[in-house]
């Protein structure tokens, strides 16, 4: 249980706050309501090229990270395709020099042509260091395209190719910023050991004249009915074939999401999983296999992947894994399963709250939702689930109609 | 926009910071059977955390994987219990468990709810004093461990981390040496079995235990552990070898198919205990430690080589190393070695000037805030302290140290250790 208290400034700015009493540190999170979906198809890649770019300065703190850093704090960011998340931890007595900083980069931000040059090197290594170099780095860049053909899913944050960060220009940053970066489209959340009544009047004297701007207008693309099943097979250098299979599922706000997320629990939540225990230890076809939601905001996946042993069929390995998929769509699981999946949910939720940032960015992200009380009202929604809303889930959900397949081959050259 | 705003913003607000720290405090308590039991009670929500560690890391083992694979197949059969059903009561009891293992240490640690603490540590019991090591479970174990193995190798990180280890220390050392995915095949269970009866004991071990902990978690512990003295009353002895460092200074492994080089550059140092070791703890900070860094901000921020590029300080029970490490696009490996050499030039010839000096001060003081922050942070900490003989003091030199270092002492130090002749550089990609 977090208690908190919310406060909404006159420019719109969300406020939340929590008063930790046990941490000599303060937590201060700005989560901007803009990703990789509210990107320009032409220009993808630039919400998280931005989320760089708030780092170059602004104009009274020249350096962000070093005036943090001089007040003991530390800070960086990170971008969904839903929103953007910027977080810094530092010692509760200089609480105001993130608030300066923060404020002052949503105010005048200062980003110059060197800035943005240096940012797309650093992304595209990001790029290949993360995507490219790596093994299997490569399958969200197959897999999103496939799943999606209208919805700015489609593409991942780091964009669709290196192309179109290598064309980022001066202007698309500027216009990015006026649309998206406004106290009105943004929440704050901090946690430390500060009366709440001192954080709001701290955050109201940095943020409370910034100017509010035009609401965003969010008018995305609806994704239309997937009615076909959709396969794509690659071969890559790698040991192993690995294999995909995404499901369509539904949005957010949807009761069903947590019966989606319970039922990725159910296949893989543990060693004590079906997939594990019948398929990993008792087939001798798989290294591995997972399952689990992309807790998009908009219709998003569940996706059970598994990688095959040397020399297994792909065909046969696929249809163990359709068994226990058809499995879940006709068999009710057991109260004592569906127990254990909750027990678990319960847990690591409660686990999750040890740590200031993860509560600041916990508040944060549910405010976002829509509403910060989910951050202790959402258990409650697991826990109401039943094991016929498993079946009903299942049974919806995967369907071969709504189902991408990614074949990912070895391509058995074996210099490994 | 201008005229809107009244506040000030071109003076930063001004800054405070502690000028000690507040050390958790930590309840050292030996039991029954000469135990030692570590309790950190910070709690606030209803769960802890208990770790158990043992002196049984890769050192001690007799052949490659032995230490890890034992440590790893605890869980998959004891006396009492198949694999299946402790898989099945640790997920039913909302718990978890993490086996972590280095060059000198292997750690058992559960994480669980106050209310099912007792039924956990049954298990643990099992787990820790009875596992049997099935032959059926081994056996799924080192094919899945074996193509794991072999996708980490694909990566030039990992072909870089190896070979640098490796040239440091002599490939025969404990410190250096590195398996192989073939060296699975050759594990059986009672490898295993013989590695557990020496080294899993009661004298060879200490528990620490963080979160919301009472009287009752306390009995429940020493119940289970700390009675009479369990497995061989032997304490392991490190053996000394002697570290060979390779003659060849710049190595380069080829993956023709890299889109990125790894990089790796560095020496062998020394260990934790070393009066030198907070001073360097200080310099590797300045020179790529944080974000802010010398390293980070000339080859990401300004050439924009790399995604990321980091120097840390390893340190292992006898020994330690520098480590800088990035990767870069094959193209940049040139500048980027010159680059870092540049880097360790300037501290070995040019004082650091106030400014930086008491950025890097004031970082490093938050960033030990930070780093006991929560329950899990605490005890990693005093984990790594304990592994030394030391105990959170180590934390308050380390704060000492950098109020009152010099930037002459940094010069010292740059000019003693961080000859660019005695440095080993390794290039693992396309180069």
């Amino acid at each position: 249980m977090i208690e908190y208290k919310k406060f909404i400034l006159k420019n719109g700015l969300t406020l939340l706050a929590h008063r930790d009493r046990s941490s000599p540190i303060a937590a201060v999170n700005m989560l901007y309501r803009v990703g990789a979906r509210d990107e320009n198809p032409e220009k993808t890649g630039f919400a998280h090229l931005f989320e760089h770019l708030m780092f170059g300065g602004s104009k009274n703190v020249k350096s962000f990270d070093g005036e943090l850093q001089i007040a003991g704090g530390e800070n960086n960011a990170f971008t969904c395709n839903d929103y953007t998340n910027y977080y810094i931890s530092l010692p509760k007595e200089n609480i105001e020099t993130a608030l300066w900083a923060e404020s002052d980069r949503m105010l005048y931000p200062d980003i110059t042509q060197q800035n943005i040059d240096t940012q797309r090197s650093v992304v595209i290594e990001e790029f290949n260091q993360r995507y490219l170099n790596q093994p299997y780095g490569d399958v969200w860049l197959l897999l999103r395209p496939l799943a999606y053909k209208v919805h700015p899913y489609r593409w991942a944050t780091i964009g669709k190719n290196i192309e179109h960060i290598k064309n980022a220009s001066l202007c698309d940053v500027e216009r990015f910023f006026d649309l998206y970066y406004s106290p009105n489209n943004a929440v704050i959340s901090i946690v430390a050991d500060i009366e709440y009544e001192k954080i709001y009047d701290l955050v109201e004297k940095w943020f409370g004249e910034i100017p509010r701007r035009a609401n965003v207008e969010r008018q995305l693309p609806a994704e239309p009915q997937q009615t076909e099943l959709r396969t794509l097979a690659v071969e890559r250098n790698v040991p192993l074939t690995n294999l995909y299979k995404a499901y369509k599922m539904c949005n957010r706000e949807n009761p069903d999401y947590y019966v989606c997320d319970l039922l990725t629990d159910v296949l893989a939540g543990g060693k004590s999983s079906r997939l594990y225990r019948n398929l990993v230890k008792n087939t001798n076809l798989f290294a591995g296999a997972n399952a689990f939601i992309s807790g998009d905001i908009d219709e998003g996946l569940l996706t059970v992947s598994a990688r095959l042993l040397p020399d297994v069929d792909v065909e046969k390995a696929e249809a163990a894994i359709s068994n226990e998929i058809e499995k879940m769509r006709t068999e009710c699981v057991c109260e004592y399963e569906l127990e254990k999946v909750k027990n678990k949910m319960e847990a690591s939720h409660i686990y999750s709250e040890t740590g200031i940032l993860n509560k600041a960015m916990m508040l944060g992200y549910y405010e976002m939702l829509g509403n910060a009380d989910l951050i202790n009202d959402e258990l409650k929604y697991y826990r109401s689930v039943t094991a016929d809303d498993i079946m009903r889930v299942s049974e919806n959900v995967f369907s071969n109609e709504r189902c991408s397949v990614l074949y990912y081959k070895s391509d058995g050259r074996n210099n490994f | 926009m201008n005229d809107i705003v009244k506040l000030n913003r071109s003076v930063a607000p001004e800054i405070k910071l502690p000028d000690g720290i507040l050390l958790p405090a930590v309840n050292d308590i030996r039991l029954q059977n000469g135990l030692s039991l570590s309790v950190i009670n910070t709690g606030t929500a209803d769960i802890l955390r208990f770790s158990i560690v043992f002196d049984a890391g890769t050192r001690y083992q007799p052949q490659f994987l032995v230490a890890a694979s034992t440590l790893r197949m605890l869980a998959e059969g004891t006396e009492k219990y198949k694999s299946e059903e402790i898989a099945e009561q640790i997920d039913f009891y909302g718990a978890s468990v993490d086996f972590d293992i280095d060059r000198d240490w292997s750690c058992v640690t559960f994480y669980s709810l106050v209310r099912h603490f007792e039924k956990i540590m049954e298990i643990a019991e099992q787990i820790i004093k009875y596992p049997v090591f099935p032959e059926k479970e081994l056996n799924i174990y080192k094919q899945n461990q074996k193509q794991q193995m072999i996708i980490e190798r694909t990566k030039v990180s990992t072909l870089a981390r190896e070979a640098f280890v490796s040239a440091l220390f002599g490939k025969n050392h404990c410190y250096g040496s590195f398996a192989q995915p073939d060296d699975y095949d050759r594990l059986n269970s009672s490898m295993l079995s013989e590695f557990h009866e020496k080294y899993y004991s009661s004298s060879n071990a200490f528990i620490v235990v963080s979160g919301k902990i009472s009287e009752k978690e306390i009995q429940i512990i020493s119940d289970t552990f700390g009675k009479k003295t369990w497995g061989n009353p032997q304490k392991a002895e490190p053996e000394r070898q002697k570290i060979v460092t390779s003659p060849e200074k710049t190595v380069y492994i080829s993956k023709p198919d890299s889109v990125q080089s790894a990089i790796r550059i560095g020496k062998v140092l020394f260990n934790k205990n070393h009066r030198d070791y907070c001073g360097m703890f200080f310099l590797n900070t300045v020179l790529g430690g944080y974000f802010g860094s010398r390293l980070m901000k000339n080859i990401r921020e300004e050439k924009g080589y790399t995604y990321g590029i980091y120097s840390n300080i390893v340190c292992m029970r006898d020994s330690g190393y520098l480590t800088i490490s990035a990767e870069v696009g094959n193209e940049y490996v040139k500048s980027t070695l010159e680059e870092i050499k540049n880097e360790i030039l300037r501290l070995q010839q040019q004082k650091i000037t106030k400014d930086e000096l008491s950025l890097v001060k004031n970082y490093i003081i938050g960033d030990i805030l930070r780093s006991m922050d929560g329950a899990w942070k605490i005890a990693d900490i005093y984990i790594d302290v304990r592994q030394i003989n030391s105990n959170l003091k180590h934390m308050e030199q380390i704060f000492d140290e950098a109020l009152k270092i010099s930037p002459d002492r940094i010069l010292d130090l740059a000019n003693r250790y961080l000859d660019t002749a005695t440095l080993t550089t390794i290039i693992a990609g396309r180069g």
